[in-house]
């Protein structure tokens, strides 16, 4: 088969059938896009839609938290917190006559008590300093020892500076206390 | 240049038609960002709006026990009902009783605050155990912090009594 027409008229024919192709090829791709769009309003208004509704939903919750913070339930709730607390840790628990009977109970009659100091570091809890004079070191030790032995009063021991002199004794026992626990 | 026209107009329509699809995404993933911050946001609050709820609920049905918790508390009022507490206590138990002292303690709280009453009182070692024991089962919400006997020459115990007592904040928060 013989082409008849001039190389100029082929060249031309050649374009033409290139430029009609691709045009053809660019005319697809639109259409796809296009058809690629619609497909994708119905998902567009739904999610706009979506979207209103739920800033709309938030909004009415964070108006509602606002109302009920306006209106004091918050600092309601935390005064009783608080409150409740505080009546748990200052309920008079009877702690001073218990550790007077305690202590009083125990002095031998060679020692006499001329101070009781109690420094409370909570509720039924702290320490307390009994001051006095012991006829004897032993009548002092004797004392250390009763006071021992109860079971509310801890770490109660003669200091050893109380006993230098062995008649006469200023003396001075402090000592904890824990009538909560005990 | 008119076997170009067709091409030229389809790049242009390729151009607009890309650029639409293009907005179509990018204002449904926008939708979708801002259902899924709202959904997390409405997540949070509704969980607060309920507790909030139950609190206003809780608040609602104990008025009646918060109105008795508070009748513990001391208010601005009561600090000379709270003077004749103790001297009235002193007078039942036997016990000489002087006050020293009523101070306003600042605490970390953030609706009370400590009233500290120093007293004195004087009487028999067994005068003085009943008044400390009343002194410590007042119906008001405190506790002693401190307190003091010593003996004097005529056997007559001397005592010093440092009492917290637990008041509402003068000034609200």
């Amino acid at each position: 088969m013989v082409n008849l027409l001039s190389t100029k008229d082929q060249m031309k024919l050649r374009a033409r059938y290139y430029v009609g192709i691709l045009s053809s090829f660019i005319f697809v791709l639109v259409g796809v896009c296009v058809l690629g769009t619609a497909l994708l309003m119905p998902s567009y208004f739904l999610a706009e839609a979506e979207a209103k509704a739920s800033v709309r939903a938030l909004e009415a919750s964070q108006e509602s938290v606002e109302l009920y913070q306006s209106s004091g339930v918050v600092q309601q709730v935390s005064l009783l917190k608080e409150r409740l607390m505080l009546l748990k840790e200052y309920n008079g628990i009877q702690t001073t006559p218990r550790a007077l009977a305690e202590l009083t109970t125990r002095v031998p009659s060679d020692v006499q008590v001329n101070s009781i100091a109690l420094v409370f570091t909570g509720s039924g809890v702290g320490t307390i300093t009994v001051s006095g004079k012991a006829k004897t070191r032993t009548a002092l030790i004797n004392f250390g020892k009763q006071i021992e032995v109860v079971r509310v009063f801890k770490g109660a021991s003669v200091p050893i500076s109380n006993l230098v002199n062995e008649t006469n004794i200023d003396f001075s026992i402090p000592f904890s206390f824990d009538v909560k626990t005990q | 240049m008119k076997k170009f026209t067709p091409l030229v107009l389809g790049c242009i329509c390729l151009v607009v038609t890309i650029g639409l699809f293009l907005f179509i995404n990018v204002r449904i993933s926008g939708f979708v960002t801002t259902i899924a911050k709202a959904k997390e946001g409405s997540f949070s609050t509704d969980t607060r709006d309920q507790a909030l709820k139950r609190a206003d609920i809780l608040i609602a049905e104990t008025a009646l026990n918060r109105a008795e918790l508070a009748t513990f508390i001391v208010s601005d009022s009561d600090s000379v009902r709270l003077i004749d507490t103790i001297e009235a206590t002193a007078k039942r138990e036997r016990v000489t009783a002087t006050i020293g002292s009523v101070t306003v303690v600042p605490t970390e709280w953030t609706y009370h605050e400590l009233v500290r009453v120093v007293f004195s009182a004087r009487g028999s070692l067994t005068a003085m155990t009943r008044f400390a024991s009343a002194i410590e089962t007042l119906p008001e919400a405190s506790r002693l912090a401190n307190v003091s006997f010593e003996i004097s020459d005529a056997n007559i115990w001397f005592a010093t009594f440092t009492v917290d007592f637990i008041k509402e904040k003068s000034s609200k928060p």
